[in-house]
């Protein structure tokens, strides 16, 4: 019962068509995994149940806790979800910062579920929390930037800050909802790398969903595969094997879905100070 | 179905909807004429009486151009602070009629009141409020704030619900409350549309709070109507040439501000 994230008998049913069936998932405080699975195939939907950004159905009294406390259960959010909130980082795709925001102002939002209400409504932000910030955005390298528009920002720095704004929120699980599907290979290196360094030197808990299966067998110790709503597998990722992934993507058989069936062996070649 | 299918389909339909759509267009037209009782021909008939009319106004008589500027700096008065009460009432109101934000039993009775607000012209309303609040600029001020705020609150709200999804849920999933979300996640947003409209309606108050006069809601109003009911129609000539002048000169100025929001 110490787990980090756990959810039981989640299903979810968007207008006739079945998202997620019966899940189940247990993940420890520490863990670095990666959700995988074809489009459609209900990764995001169950990323956005753990931070209760979505809601499951009522029938089958599904539940999920995140360190310990109820998120969601038998399709009602939690009472307390706003301040669970604060205790986990979300990354989306499309970065989703405040685009006429500066980089530091989108940073310091991270704060907005730790001030007081009437603080943060106001952008009274003190000394400590624009030290943190700036700290956080200096570690993704991206502190010469403070005062730019985030809108004026590439794709993988977009990414970058909407990390820092995770990191300055000091979430205790961090979930990244295809941080990397918008981004070229060099930048999305780049942000693996942050994330996989958060999960090792901080020891948070990362939950990632990827559909580029070598990031996944390279960057994260577990793997769950999800297919047609269902965890497909669960395991470890450098045992994803080429035959198994072209049956959860339904490919043909001919088709090589991994650059190389080594890949979990080869250290990552991108250092963070590069970034 | 078959391409094939569909192409004859395609190739075989006839536009009886369109024919419709014309012949009802035709027909209310027409209804309309009667009921307007459109009559052309008087404009021809008589326009050697308009002739003679339009002649009384010349030249102008600018004796009391004193006064006349400062009632229609009043005039702007009026609508400054009957355009700003009314973006103050439309900020939250905006958010509250968009029905991406609000639940339905908040935004459908408000918009049903706001509906209100618009559908009765400022000019009624400022008949009303000199009866509530006694002649004078007051009224006026009261009664562009009312009309003016069932206008900006719809506006407001439709540049609300055009808004990108995406920021408001990172806001969200920092932990914010729901009024965070707003400020950080739609305000940022929406807010170079809502200062152009606003400016847009501050504009189109100036030219209303030009006519709340004429029912005794003070301004340059009052003195048109004064004018033209006691038949100065030369001096009827300076006010209207003083409206127009500074009606133009801050559309101008505010055009000139909108741009630069958008």
């Amino acid at each position: 019962m110490n787990a980090a994230i756990h959810v039981d008998r989640l299903n979810k049913t968007f207008a006739r068509k079945t998202a997620l069936v019966d899940v189940a998932l247990s993940i420890q405080p520490g863990e670095m995994v990666a959700l995988i699975g074809a489009s459609g195939s209900g990764k995001s939907t169950l990323l956005r149940h753990l931070a209760g950004l979505a809601c499951c159905d009522r029938g089958n009294g599904g539940q999920v806790h995140v360190l310990g406390r109820e998120v969601q259960a038998a399709g009602r959010l939690s009472n307390s979800v706003r301040h669970l909130r604060a205790d986990i980082g979300y990354i989306f795709q499309q970065f989703n910062l405040v685009n006429r925001l500066s980089v530091l102002d989108n940073t310091l939002l991270g704060c907005l579920g730790r001030v007081p209400r009437w603080r943060g409504s106001l952008g009274l932000f003190n000394a400590e929390e624009k030290r943190r910030a700036l700290e956080a955005l200096d570690r993704v390298g991206l502190a010469a930037l403070a005062q730019q528009r985030a809108s004026t920002l590439s794709g993988g720095q977009q990414q970058r800050v909407a990390i820092a704004r995770a990191l300055t929120q000091r979430a205790d699980v961090i979930l990244a909802d295809e941080p990397i599907a918008s981004l070229d290979p060099e930048s999305a290196c780049n942000v693996m790398e942050i994330l996989a360094d958060i999960n090792r030197r901080d020891g948070k808990t990362v939950v990632v969903t990827l559909h580029q299966v070598d990031y996944a067998v390279r960057y994260c110790p577990r793997a769950v595969a999800l297919k047609a709503g269902r965890i497909h597998y669960d395991g470890k990722g450098e045992a994803l094997s080429s035959q198994f992934l072209n049956d959860l993507y339904g490919a043909d058989s001919g088709t090589r879905l991994m650059f190389s069936d080594k890949a979990a062996g080869r250290p990552p070649q991108l250092a963070l100070a590069q970034a | 179905m078959t391409t094939h299918a569909v192409y004859a389909d395609v190739a075989g339909k006839r536009p009886w909807g369109r024919y419709l759509g014309w012949g009802v267009f035709l027909a209310m037209m027409a209804w309309a004429w009667h009921g307007a009782e459109m009559n052309p021909l008087t404009l021809y008939r008589d326009a050697g009486n308009m002739g003679s009319f339009a002649a009384d106004f010349f030249p102008p008589d600018f004796h009391e151009w004193r006064a006349y500027l400062k009632e229609m700096v009043v005039t702007v008065h009026i609508a400054l602070w009957g355009t700003l009460l009314a973006i103050v009432c439309s900020v939250p109101l905006g958010v509250l009629c968009a029905d991406n934000i609000a639940p339905w039993w908040i935004y459908q009775p408000l918009r049903r009141v706001m509906d209100a607000f618009r559908s009765i012209n400022e000019m009624v309303f400022a008949m009303l409020f000199v009866v509530a609040v006694g002649l004078g600029p007051f009224a006026g001020v009261l009664a562009l704030w009312i009309s003016t705020t069932g206008v900006l609150a719809k506006l407001f709200a439709e540049a609300v619900e055009a808004i990108d999804p995406g920021p408001v849920e990172g806001v969200r999933a920092t932990g914010a409350s729901a009024l965070q979300e707003v400020i950080y996640g739609v305000i940022p947003q929406v807010l170079p549309l809502w200062i152009s409209y606003a400016l847009y309606r501050f504009e189109s108050n100036v030219r209303s709070a030009t006519v709340v006069g004429m029912v005794g809601a003070g301004g340059i109003g009052v003195i048109l109507w004064e004018n033209i009911r006691a038949f100065q129609f030369t001096q009827t000539c300076a006010v209207l040439l003083v409206i127009i002048v500074v009606v133009s000169v801050i559309d101008i100025l505010s055009q000139r501000l909108r741009k630069q929001f958008i």
